[in-house]
């Protein structure tokens, strides 16, 4: 039996601007989420890139009034803009010059089928962590995340992020090396995104290290 | 450029002969995951064609009611679907909308579960659309060159290319651009061995090696 499901997007349960559409109507195809603020000149969309999930974005402003920066240019996007962003290398962000400005985002990969990104069930956590990470509280940040992973198992995000914060709060590299290894386990293309990540540098000569981060993907 | 900026009403609108669409996702050259948008004149307008998806490469679908107050009907039920309505099918779910407001505007954005996003640019055929609807097949013939000239990269309008220089009684061009479509995307093969428009060729040796008895 097909499914349908309807929705107002009002009716869906925000996680801060979040709005986790994806999630909530249970869609496989393709990532999907609107943000909304309900200030004027707070971000909408974070600045970010795309080059772990190597989505193609398109941002479309349902209501308000936003502002977009994308490699440094700005757009002025009112209701009804489309902002398309295709190179994940891209910087892109947006601030919000009305209340409740809500701005849908749709992304997936080109040529590879879609897979959910590997932080979404553990999202309360992760923001958490984060937020310790960027004070470079990386001891206790590690601490969120091995206590998520007990609840989140199979969470590639958690085991990626725990081997980042371990790695930057000096822990031993073969600590690092098995949670980075159980990210990778479970996520392929956390083993690319690795090689550039510079949280890695405090191990980057450990030959387990080396070898984990060089095999064929 | 690394980024597309529109404005959605600004995108020209196709008429294929059945409900107006805007080809936001040919417009902008987004090529992992499909997004159209239609928008109904007047109030009972259709503005999202009847269908299913319940084929083999079905699309998950996701409506979103962008401007103004739609009706859609998904497996027979009426679901009322204000501004701001998101409406999520599977594949299989018999769907289609309409305007209760001049100006009702619909999102739409597929993909195909599990699958990589294969752009067919379905876009491209849609001038010659009409003209396959009346059965006039040189006048979709002639609609259709320009659009397949300006972008052979598509396999969806050289399969129906073929289908209609199949019914027109061209079927060297057929063939040839028959082959052209399935060498682009494999899916056309099985698509041409059950479809009617080519039944003037089936029995063409070529067609046969082509697509398999």
């Amino acid at each position: 039996m097909s499914r349908y499901t309807v929705k107002h997007i009002g009716d869906i349960e925000r996680r801060d601007s979040w709005i986790p559409i994806r999630e909530d109507l249970d869609i496989g195809a393709f990532g999907v989420n609107a943000y909304r603020t309900e200030e004027a000149g707070a971000q909408v969309i974070s600045n970010h890139t795309e080059l772990m999930a190597k989505h193609e974005e398109l941002y479309v402003v349902l209501e308000g009034h936003a502002s977009f920066t994308v490699d440094g240019e700005e757009v002025d996007a009112p209701a009804g803009t489309l902002v398309f962003v295709g190179d994940p290398e891209s910087h892109r962000g947006a601030t919000a010059h009305e209340p409740g400005t809500t701005v849908f985002a749709v992304g997936a990969q080109p040529g590879a089928a879609y897979e959910v990104s590997p932080w979404e069930e553990s999202w309360r956590e992760s923001g958490e962590a984060m937020k310790l990470y960027r004070e470079q509280r990386y001891a206790e940040a590690a601490a969120i995340l091995r206590d998520a992973i007990e609840r989140y198992p199979n969470s590639a995000g958690l085991y990626y992020n725990l081997a980042c914060f371990e790695s930057m709060a000096g822990e031993d590299a073969a600590t690092v090396v098995g949670h980075l290894a159980q990210a990778i386990e479970l996520y392929p293309s956390f083993r690319d995104y690795a090689r550039q990540d510079s949280d890695f540098d405090p191990v980057t000569d450990d030959p387990a290290f080396k070898a984990l981060i060089e095999e064929a993907a | 450029m690394t980024f597309q900026v529109a404005q959605l009403q600004e995108i020209e609108e196709i008429d294929d002969g059945r409900c107006p669409f805007r080809p936001v996702r040919h417009h902008l050259g987004i090529s992992a995951f499909g997004v159209n948008s239609w928008t109904g004149r007047d109030a009972g307008d259709r503005i999202i064609n009847e269908h299913d998806e319940d084929e083999a490469n079905g699309e998950e679908e996701l409506y979103v009611v962008t401007v103004g107050h739609a009706t859609f009907e998904l497996d027979g039920d009426r679901v009322d679907a204000p501004t701001g309505t998101l409406v999520f099918c599977e594949p299989g779910v018999k769907r289609t909308a309409f305007a209760e407001e001049a100006g009702t505007t619909i999102l739409a954005f597929g993909a195909v579960k599990g699958a990589a996003y294969q752009p067919f640019g379905w876009e491209v055929w849609m001038p010659a659309n009409r003209f396959y609807l009346e059965k006039d097949w040189e006048g979709a013939i002639a609609a259709a060159k320009p659009g397949i000239e300006a972008h052979p990269e598509y396999a969806g309008p050289l399969y129906n290319l073929a289908c209609v220089e199949s019914l027109a009684g061209h079927g060297d061009d057929a063939i040839g651009h028959l082959r052209q479509a399935v060498e682009k995307a494999s899916l056309f093969r099985d698509m041409a061995r059950e479809d009617s428009d080519f039944d003037p060729i089936r029995d063409d040796p070529r067609f046969v090696e082509l697509v398999g008895a």
